[in-house]
């Protein structure tokens, strides 16, 4: 009861706080989702629709209040309409219309609002809260149960979290690929955060939060959160600057990981190197064979859900010597999970996006790292290449691709890129619309700049010299108030 | 009860960090021209001295900035 009510109560924050602050409100649409409030409380939430609220509450107050500095058109943000549009498209020839119908209500959510997020996220201080509500909304249910890890050990299949059931955070591989996820950029936060007051300890805080993390991930017992863990820790070595500090003390994890992790956790991970003989890893690879067949016929995909109509030959074991027959079989990786749903199409796509984020992300690291000021772009943007690695490597095992951590991750990265593209522009003063026509017939004619915009004058001998990228801007004839 | 601590932990901070954002977003400026060191006669490359020796951007007030 007590927990319903702080839940409504912070709801409606959100909501106060949202009809003045626009950002606010999106803020709120990513605490419901990835916290999942109605899911956790017992009353009025529960009854509500909160993330449809939440949601048109954001649309609405940009489109009313809000609409200033948009950000540039990328490709992310272009190929995440794209497959919003495409996976719509996929229900007309849907396997199973009414279970593709409920998915597709969920996944187009996630990756339209996604698509969303960069037009209202824009200035630093918002991209940080952005990375903060994320991150503080998985805390909930991942620092609870890491702590349950600690006292008593974890075990597969054992939901320790909030959630009941099997679906979402409640379900092992889900909650340990998220929580991973959510490492590095608590790292970053951390390090870089200026919304919360710069204690002492505050660094070493952010360090436990992820530290609650891992041992949650590990606490699932689930291989694929093994498979993401070695791919953060080595993709966050080589993207370290100190590596001997980083391998000291990755050495240290490790050890003490093998040293406190019980023999059933040990005994689990094993069967990682037994996937022919291990019924759930076998049961994986067939169902990828089958969706290669499946794809073969259907190069367009089944829309969501089609892998209700899969029928699996498994081959015998002990308890069934003659083999038996499997129904309905989930995809279980991410890749198959777009293959069979959207096919070829919509892998493409999804590669693409994939891959040109990450490669986005990587040369906006190396660009900002030599500029002081923007130093914790390129932090955060290695944050969320490591976050995006852990989705793509344990995500092959699993199957969240239309879950919203990667979209939200897709987005964190849109986000930083505008935000440089803005900051490279500030000197010259945003200028947009009929101001840009306007501006541009201005130095075509060469003709001074009106004088309502005009700047202050300052004596030639009082002028600073200038190099370097400001130069550049100063020699192409235009600043922030007009011509020079 | 681990759970209600967990909740009230990550939300509290999180209302918090919250707040904090809405306070400093409508005073500080949404985008800052990055610094890229200094020049030869010391003076970082967006700012320029004022005659009475204080450090300003050229050609923009303070708070000019913000909310454009």
């Amino acid at each position: 009861m007590l927990r319903s009510l702080w839940l409504l109560l912070l709801f409606l924050s959100f909501l106060g706080l949202g009809i003045t602050t626009p950002f606010v409100m999106t803020l709120g649409y990513v605490w419901v989702d990835a916290f999942r409030p109605q899911d956790v409380s017992y009353i009025i939430l529960n009854d509500l629709p909160v993330a449809m609220i939440m949601g048109a509450g954001a649309v609405l107050t940009y489109f009313a209040l809000d609409r200033r500095s948009p950000p540039p058109l990328m490709m992310p943000s272009v190929l995440q309409v794209m497959i919003s549009v495409w996976m719509t498209c996929t229900l007309i020839w849907a396997e199973v219309p009414e279970r593709a119908l409920t998915k597709w209500d969920w996944a187009f959510k996630a990756v339209a609002f996604a698509a969303f997020v960069p037009l209202v996220i824009r200035s630093r201080v918002q991209i940080e809260a952005f990375a903060q509500t994320y991150v503080f909304s998985l805390a909930a249910n991942f620092v609870p149960f890491g702590v349950k890890v600690l006292i008593s050990g974890g075990g597969y299949g054992r939901n320790l979290g909030l959630q009941a059931g099997n679906m979402g955070l409640a379900e092992g591989g889900h909650l340990s690929t998220v929580c991973l996820m959510a490492v590095p950029l608590a790292l970053f936060l951390g390090k870089h955060g200026k919304l919360i007051p710069r204690l002492p300890m505050i660094h070493l805080a952010y360090i436990g939060i992820a530290v609650l993390a891992v041992v949650t991930a590990i606490g699932t017992y689930e291989r694929s959160a093994l498979v993401g863990l070695v791919f953060l820790g080595l993709y966050m070595f080589f993207r370290s600057r100190r590596k001997f500090v980083y391998g000291a003390v990755a050495s240290v994890v490790i050890i003490a990981v093998l040293a406190g992790s019980a023999t059933t956790w040990n005994a689990r991970v094993s069967t990682i190197g037994s996937y022919t003989t291990e019924s759930s890893a076998m049961t994986r690879i067939l169902v990828w064979m089958w969706t290669l067949d499946y794809v073969a016929s259907h190069p367009f995909g089944g829309s969501f859900e089609a892998y209700a109509i899969n029928s699996i030959a498994m081959p015998p074991d002990a308890l069934n010597p003659g083999g038996f027959i499997q129904t309905g079989r989930a995809f279980h990786s991410i890749y198959f999970e777009v293959l069979g749903e959207l096919g070829y199409p919509g892998l493409a796509m999804f590669l693409l996006l994939a891959s040109s984020s990450m490669i986005s992300l990587l040369r906006l690291s190396r660009k900002c790292r030599k500029i002081p000021d923007l130093v914790w772009v390129a932090d955060m943007s290695d944050a969320v290449q490591a976050g995006l690695m852990v989705f793509l490597t344990a995500g092959a095992f699993v199957g969240l691709a239309f879950q919203p951590p990667f979209w939200y991750f897709i987005s964190m990265g849109v986000c930083l890129r505008a935000y440089v593209w803005h900051a490279e522009r500030a000197e010259q003063g945003e200028v947009s619309g009929w101001r840009l026509a306007a501006q541009r017939t201005r130095e075509a004619l060469g003709t001074g700049s009106p004088g309502w915009r005009a700047p202050p004058v300052v004596p030639d001998e009082e002028k600073p010299r200038v190099s370097g990228w400001r130069g550049n801007a100063v020699r192409g004839g235009v600043t922030r108030g007009g011509e020079l | 009860m681990l759970d209600l601590v967990g909740i009230l932990f990550s939300s509290i901070i999180m209302f918090l960090v919250i707040l904090r954002a809405v306070q400093t977003d409508s005073v500080e400026p949404w985008f800052r021209p990055p610094k890229t060191g200094t020049d030869s006669s010391g003076l970082k490359l967006n700012q320029t001295a004022t005659p009475d020796g204080r450090e300003t951007r050229r050609g923009v007030v303070r708070g000019e900035w913000s909310r454009h």
